[in-house]
């Protein structure tokens, strides 16, 4: 039972209901949403029954459509009926080859569809599946959602990140973190069966591939290496199939709407086909047969393909395949039988999948968010990923500076110095890229910014520390500063193929008033949620660690709250509200940093202990 | 967190090159159990950026002390040698012949018959170096000879970098 | 019956009233709320509401609100010492369940 202290009149805050947050599996086919309840992990239903969301958005002049209704308007309007759009988050038009919709032509930054609802960037369209979910959640669990875990390709790079982060901004969600899909995948196995050592998970998706070696060590599940290629899933499979209709019927050109609908028949043939060995498919408006014998054959090089970046993900983890202990499979891709049997070879053992590889990743990432929105403080589980792709600036020369290599462990903090080239220099382009290539040319572009305000110098004497922050969610942040005279100096970034602040924005507000609501009084609501969630947070902190403030800050900290207390509930300017929720914030900043100090020392205390226990303090 | 306390220190660690790994990689655990944006994630905003912060000094330090290049560069490093100091440490002629003669080897690999055995020997051939020079940086390092164990760190250096060369070429045979 | 205070509560509560320098007394009540429905409230009390019992034999006057008494009839406040750490513990005997955080319960 915990024990109380007495309060100040008017601050007892109801005690934390247990939160609702849901783990989302954002794929290129397919989506779903899993949550846990009473201490379980459960799919949600589908409103349209089972458990599966196609990720399909139909954007007609009569109106928005998700899922299978969606789907169900392919036939009639395959260019506004818009699928594997995950596959163009955070891309630009000259990165798609060919995607079968029409894009519109606007130069720059990310691809948009031209739809009978306009333009619509991928961006959006995953916001209407995220938003699908949500509500899905809502109606099942019968209480709003405090946030969600949404899950990405480990191989997604720093552009696709943020994509799937500003989706759900734009669909009014809270994220607890972006979790990679094959550590969802680990979480979810590995708390089932208590599996400790080094576990590989081969995850074939719709429409991304990825490779990720992890140790698993009494609840630490430490990501050593993760590779693979986000242009390699299902649909590649299903393009092989489609290719090798046109030449075998001897079609010259096969137009944008024809192929969409053939790329749905080439999927039919190819799920059919992991159960039989010929099945016959309508395509082009002609009937083909196809042999299991012969779609291993097209498909041969893709899965070769997913083995060599096995082979360098094992190499980049230090292991070889033979000290693997367990190989796990996930993605509906990995269903297809040439997949399973290329897999169990490369690791010489039977792959598992005994968790349904479609659901697997949801569960996983309803795990986690479980324990990142506060219902279970004291789980002993850890789960330390790295970043991808290695990141770095552009150089003299178009040549790339490495800052950060792929495969360390995230979150990470890089600072480098550069210096200036001219007399009088006072200001410096500075272009972020990530990729593992030496050219700059050859690297993705994230971002370029100018730092500006260094103060004039002669050449060379200019001292500009760039530093790198990544985030637990593998997001990148990038600060500079001058070193001799200590000037921040002012940053805008300007992504490379993202969505800009004020876009994110205006999207937003489009997006609430075409739904008839009221953003404002959502934007207060949320600032209210907030608010009360720091209160909290607070009294929780004063419950565990009062000692660590004097008197004199503990009741300065207490007006300050109660202060924020009254405000929250009479004050009707959303701006307001969070101006005083950040004051408060940074008025507790040494409080905060007192208490992560403590649990320093204590954590290490803990450790001395045990190694007391086993005789090896001191020797080493 | 006082971010300027040496690695060590973070650690409760003597300072000092020979170190046990099994003991760092607890105490690594144990803080990141605890100091994780993930165990701080219902917190407010100030205590997770700061869990964000001091987690990455930790993964910083613990990657730092858990490798012997980069330890011994750490090391130099606190005992005032700055990389450029290190890098400029003069090593020995017949030392930099040998480097020479295995980048030419490496060259001539993707002309042979038989290119993976090219590869193995090579292969063999920086990992003894790489054991013999490891060898020396540990002797050095014990009797805190900054001198010598910046020539073997320079060594290793070298040795390093033709290993990645090696692996890249590696990777390009495998995907031809 | 109504409430009581324990020695030890008694004397914190005396403690904690003079180095605050002000307040009439403390408030003890119940919230709704929590994974099992009810959390207790513990504060000082500046201000008397018009409903307020106030039961004065404790040692320090302790206040509730009507609609609290019905769940804390009977109950005992105490203050204990676990380990490193102290506080204030209710013992209420109108109590069926209690959830695994301790801080709520129901009836």
């Amino acid at each position: 039972m915990a024990l109380l202290k007495i309060l100040e009149p008017g601050q007892t805050i109801a005690p934390q209901q247990r939160r609702i947050a849901l783990g989302i599996d954002l794929g290129t086919t397919n989506s779903l949403a899993a949550t846990v309840r009473d201490g379980r992990a459960e799919v949600l239903q589908a409103p349209e029954g089972g458990v599966l969301l196609p990720s399909a958005v139909y954007y007609g002049a009569d109106g928005l459509l998700t899922g299978r209704q969606a789907l169900a308007r392919l036939g009639d309007s395959p260019q506004n009926t818009l699928q594997s759009f995950k596959r163009m988050m955070g891309r630009g038009r000259e990165d798609v080859a060919h995607s079968g919709y029409r894009l519109a032509k606007s130069e720059g930054g990310m691809l948009r569809f031209d739809t009978a609802a306009g333009e619509i960037s991928p961006v959006q369209a995953s916001a209407e599946i995220l938003k699908a979910l949500a509500a899905q959640g809502v109606e099942t669990l019968g209480a709003e959602l405090d946030g969600v875990v949404i899950t990405v390709p480990a191989y997604f790079d720093d552009a696709q990140r943020q994509a799937t982060k500003d989706a759900a901004t734009l669909a009014g969600l809270k994220v607890l973190r972006l979790l990679n899909e094959p550590t969802a995948a680990a979480v979810a196995y590995g708390l089932d069966s208590g599996q400790e050592g080094v576990v590989a998970v081969y995850d074939l998706g719709g429409g991304t591939f990825d490779i990720s070696i992890l140790r698993l060590h009494r609840g630490v599940f430490e990501v050593m290496a993760s590779g693979g290629d986000s242009a390699l899933g299902g649909d590649d499979l299903d393009r092989a199939i489609v290719d090798w209709s046109v030449s075998e019927l001897g079609l010259d050109e096969v137009s944008d709407t024809q192929y969409l609908l053939a790329l749905a028949a080439a999927r039919r043939v190819k799920e059919s086909l992991s159960e039989q060995h010929q099945a016959g498919l309508e395509i082009f408006g002609q009937a083909l047969s196809l042999s299991r014998e012969q779609l291993e054959k097209l498909i041969q090089p893709l899965v070769k393909r997913s083995l060599r970046s096995c082979r360098r993900a094992l190499r980049d983890a230090g292991v070889s395949s033979a000290q693997v202990e367990q190989v796990v499979l996930v993605g509906g891709s990995t269903r297809v039988p040439l997949v399973r049997a290329a897999v169990a070879e490369f690791f010489g053992r039977e792959p598992l999948f005994s968790i349904d590889p479609d659901t697997v990743v949801a569960v996983g990432a309803a795990i986690q968010a479980d324990v990142l929105v506060g219902n279970k403080p004291d789980q002993e589980l850890l789960l330390l990923d790295v970043i991808p792709l290695s990141l770095g600036l552009e150089t003299m020369g178009g040549l790339v500076e490495r800052i950060i290599s792929r495969n360390t462990t995230i979150p990470v903090a890089k600072s480098q110095e550069f210096t200036t080239y001219q007399d009088g220099q006072t200001a410096m382009a500075i272009h972020v890229l990530q990729g593992e290539r030496e050219l700059s040319a050859d690297c993705r572009s994230l971002a370029r910014f100018e730092l500006r305000g260094i103060p004039p110098m002669v050449a060379g004497a200019a001292r500009i520390q760039v530093t790198f922050q990544v985030d637990a969610d593998g997001l990148l942040g990038v600060t500079a500063r001058e070193q001799a005279t200590g000037v921040q100096s002012s940053i805008t970034i300007k992504p490379s193929y993202g969505l800009a602040e004020d876009e994110i924005a205006s999207m937003l507000k489009a997006s609430w008033e075409h739904a008839g609501k009221d953003l404002q009084a959502r934007q207060l609501a949320e600032q209210r949620v907030s608010g009360q969630q720091l209160l909290q947070s607070l009294q929780n902190a004063i419950g565990a660690d009062a000692g660590l403030l004097n008197a004199d800050e503990l009741q300065k900290l207490q007006a300050a709250m109660a202060e924020l207390g009254n405000l929250l509930n009479v004050c009707e300017d959303s701006a307001a509200l969070k101006g005083a929720i950040e004051a408060l914030g940074r008025h507790s900043e040494a409080f905060a940093a007192r208490r992560m100090d403590a649990t320093i020392s204590r954590a290490l205390t803990g450790v001395s202990i045990d190694e007391l226990d086993a005789g090896k303090v001191g020797e080493s | 967190m006082d971010f300027s306390q040496s690695y060590f220190e973070l650690f409760e660690l003597p300072q000092r090159f020979e170190l046990d790994t099994d003991v760092l990689a607890r105490r690594y655990r144990e803080l990141q159990m605890h100091l994780h944006p993930d165990k701080h994630a219902a917190a407010g905003p100030q205590e997770q950026r700061l869990a964000v912060q001091y987690s990455a000094f930790v993964n910083g330090a613990f990657h730092t002390l858990k490798q012997p290049l980069p330890r011994a560069l750490y090391l130099l490093n606190l005992a005032g040698w700055d990389k450029e100091r290190v890098a400029a440490q003069p090593v020995a002629g017949d030392f930099l012949l040998q480097q020479m003669e295995l980048r030419e080897a490496l060259e001539r690999i993707h002309g042979l018959v038989n290119p993976e055995a090219g590869l193995e020997h090579l292969q063999d051939e920086l990992a003894a170096g790489w054991s013999e020079h490891s060898g020396e940086l540990s002797a050095a390092m014990a009797d805190e000879d900054w001198n010598e164990a910046a020539a073997a760190v320079v060594k290793m250096q070298y040795l390093d970098k033709l290993r990645s060369e090696v692996t890249a070429l590696e990777n390009s045979l495998l995907d031809s | 019956m109504g409430i009581s205070l324990t020695q030890a509560a008694a004397d914190h509560v005396r403690r904690h009233l003079q180095q605050r320098g002000q307040g009439l007394g403390i408030r003890v009540g119940v919230r709704t709320s929590g994974c099992s429905g009810m959390a207790y409230v513990l504060e000082f009390v500046d201000e008397l509401q018009p409903e307020d019992q106030i039961f004065d034999d404790c040692g320090v006057p302790v206040v509730v609100d009507p609609k609290s008494m019905a769940y804390l009839e009977g109950t005992e406040l105490d203050f204990v010492k676990e380990g490193l750490n102290e506080g204030f513990q209710f013992n209420n005997p109108n109590v069926a369940a209690e959830c695994g955080c301790g801080e709520s319960f129901t009836v």
